[in-house]
């Protein structure tokens, strides 16, 4: 019987709810809730602020102030405060979003309920962009507890500064290895303006010193301007050891500070940063939400597969050509809070165009970029990318300072949209 | 049987939206909230970078810079997100930010 009544309501909430909230609902205000206040939530926030009469509009975020990973290496790099890194949700909440501090345990998407440490949440409509969750099993020795002695600083805030000072605390001749995750990941640049920066450092504190990056893969993004910039300014300091070349990492040993190769080769280090490979939020997870690592979404609309009224944007999505980027979560949250509004307000589905724009620093003043539109395919089933625009290769030392400087322009005006 | 039919719904849900007639005609303003992320909400330029607004321009000097960061190759970041737009985009654009009326 009761799951008769379930069924029903389910059929009465999918198909004929919209009829309902216009009629005999008239008065009622769909609730609207989206979990995690980083880069893609805030956006969905502050682009469905605008219909807040028609709206109520919750946001529920685990930690009292966002650290920012975008500038985190810059942190590690040795020339930026973590405060400067630092946001609340103080304006968010004076521009009239209720905002709830609180950890969200799972999703019970069958009853819409939101379960929080003590108290339930019901929602009409739920979006999620909660990050990425680590696959704990891809480097063997190297666990959750491991990660509090040796920073993976891969989700902002203090790891940042505790991985800075293990590295101002290095002596000369010090060997420090780098190991970045297996795509996708979160930000695909960043393991390599890492290095760049983190050689910026030394160099400035006239230190000797090796950089090894021990990569999974063939290939990365910016590959030659990465390249050719690590010869110009840190020769023979940054080596990089590619897949093919025996550069997987299978085994860390704390105790005796070395990674072991895939060819069992040990390589001893004075400084560790392994960054192991990713997968959706453990929320979504902890909520049976996907059977896949990422969840599998519309991407006109965001609509999660196979579960009715739950958008998932951001890192948490396989968003096809596009990489996992704060500016790519903005962009797909504007298309999520546009098309979510125009299913609500019965109104017509418009057709979504992406931008991805990201910038490294391989010092202080010498920056570069990477930045393509997207589009959906024909068949509006995938997002594909209408070719990617590097910044030359044989860019000026000026060009490169004036790349830099703008990566500080484009960082004020995301966060300031966001959070002031 | 009945997780059938449910399947069978949800299916139908997850397809439900109704497209606009005129879908593959992008909405100029789904292209102009993109160029937010750098220009500010609205395009109107952040804090201290208020130099950085579209909109304290005007259509005729917004027209001649697009087309010459579409024109040009001198390797700045406006020249390679703009190479992409056409110049039906960029004239959409302008009318977005420079209403006529
Ligand atoms: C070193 C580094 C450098 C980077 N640099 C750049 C860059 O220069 N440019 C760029 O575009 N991108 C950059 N990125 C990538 C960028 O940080 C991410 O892609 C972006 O943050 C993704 O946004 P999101 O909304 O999916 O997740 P997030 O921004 O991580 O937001 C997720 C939010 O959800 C909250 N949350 C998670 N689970 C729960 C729960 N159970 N209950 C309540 N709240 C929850 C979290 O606290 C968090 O606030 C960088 C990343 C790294 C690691
Ligand atoms: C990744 C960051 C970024 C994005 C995204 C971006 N811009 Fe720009 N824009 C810049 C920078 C940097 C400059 C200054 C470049 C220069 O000096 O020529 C600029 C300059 C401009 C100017 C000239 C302003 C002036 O005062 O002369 C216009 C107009 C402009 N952009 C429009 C746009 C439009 C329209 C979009 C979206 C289609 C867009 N921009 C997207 C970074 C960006």
């Amino acid at each position: 019987m009761s799951s008769r009544r379930n069924f029903i309501k389910y059929i009465l909430s999918g198909i004929i709810g919209f009829p309902l909230l216009k009629g005999i609902r008239a008065n009622y205000k769909p609730k609207v809730v989206v979990i995690g206040g980083g880069f893609g939530g805030s956006t969905v926030i502050k682009y469905l602020e605008k219909y807040i009469e028609k709206l109520d509009l919750i946001l529920i975020e685990k930690k009292k102030n966002f650290y920012t990973c975008p500038f985190s290496n810059y942190v590690i790099g040795g020339f930026r405060d973590i405060n400067q890194n630092k946001f609340s949700y103080h304006n968010m909440i004076k521009r009239g979003v209720n905002v709830v501090f609180d950890n969200v345990k799972y999703i019970d998407s069958e009853n819409k309920k939101i379960q929080l440490n003590n108290i339930k949440i019901s929602y009409d409509w739920l979006v999620l962009s909660p990050g990425i969750g680590f696959k704990w099993d891809s480097i063997i020795g190297f666990n959750k507890k491991d990660s509090i002695k040796y920073p993976i600083a891969w989700s902002g805030g203090q790891d940042s500064s505790m991985l800075f000072k293990k590295i101002n605390s290095l002596e000369d001749n010090s060997k420090l290895i780098i190991v970045p995750p297996d795509y996708p990941y979160r930000c695909p640049p960043a393991p390599y303006e890492r290095a760049c920066l983190i050689a910026h450092f030394l160099k400035k504190k006239k230190r000797k010193f090796k950089i090894i990056i021990l990569d999974k893969k063939d290939s990365f993004t910016k590959k030659e301007l990465f390249l050719s910039v690590w010869k110009k300014l840190y020769p023979n300091s940054i080596e990089w050891i590619p897949r093919s070349k025996g550069g997987i990492v299978n085994e860390f040993n704390s105790k005796e500070n070395y990674v072991v190769l895939k060819s069992g080769q040990k390589v001893f280090g004075d400084f560790f940063n392994l960054i192991p490979d990713q997968k959706a939020s453990d929320l979504i997870f902890s909520s049976r939400l996907s059977s896949q690592e990422w969840c599998q979404i519309n991407p006109v609309t965001f609509a999660l597969k196979n579960h009715s009224n739950i958008h998932v944007i951001g890192d948490s999505i396989n968003a096809w050509d596009m990489p996992k980027s704060a500016f790519s979560a903005y962009s797909q949250a504007k298309v999520c809070a546009e098309n979510l509004k125009n299913i609500i307000f019965e109104n017509k589905i418009e057709a979504p165009v992406f931008l991805n724009t990201c910038y490294s620093l391989a010092a202080e003043n010498y920056g570069f970029s990477i930045s393509s539109w997207y589009r959906t395919n024909s068949e509006k089933n995938r997002i594909v990318s209408l070719g990617s625009k590097s910044s030359p290769t044989n860019a000026s030392n000026a060009e490169r300072a004036r790349e830099a400087r703008e990566s500080y322009d484009w960082y004020s005006s995301i966060t300031q949209e966001l959070y002031s | 049987m009945k997780n059938k039919i449910k399947i069978f719904l949800i299916v139908i849900i997850y397809s439900f939206p109704v497209y606009s007639d005129d879908y593959d005609r992008i909405n100029i303003k789904t292209i102009a909230e993109n160029c937010n992320g750098c220009h500010g909400y609205n395009g109107d330029g952040v804090g201290i970078k208020k130099s950085f607004s579209i909109r304290n321009k005007n259509y005729e000097y917004f027209i001649n810079k697009m087309t010459e960061y579409r024109m040009k190759k001198n390797g700045n970041i406006m020249n390679r997100l703009v190479s992409v737009l056409s110049e039906e985009d960029i004239i959409g654009l302008a009318n977005y930010y420079y209403p006529k009326n």
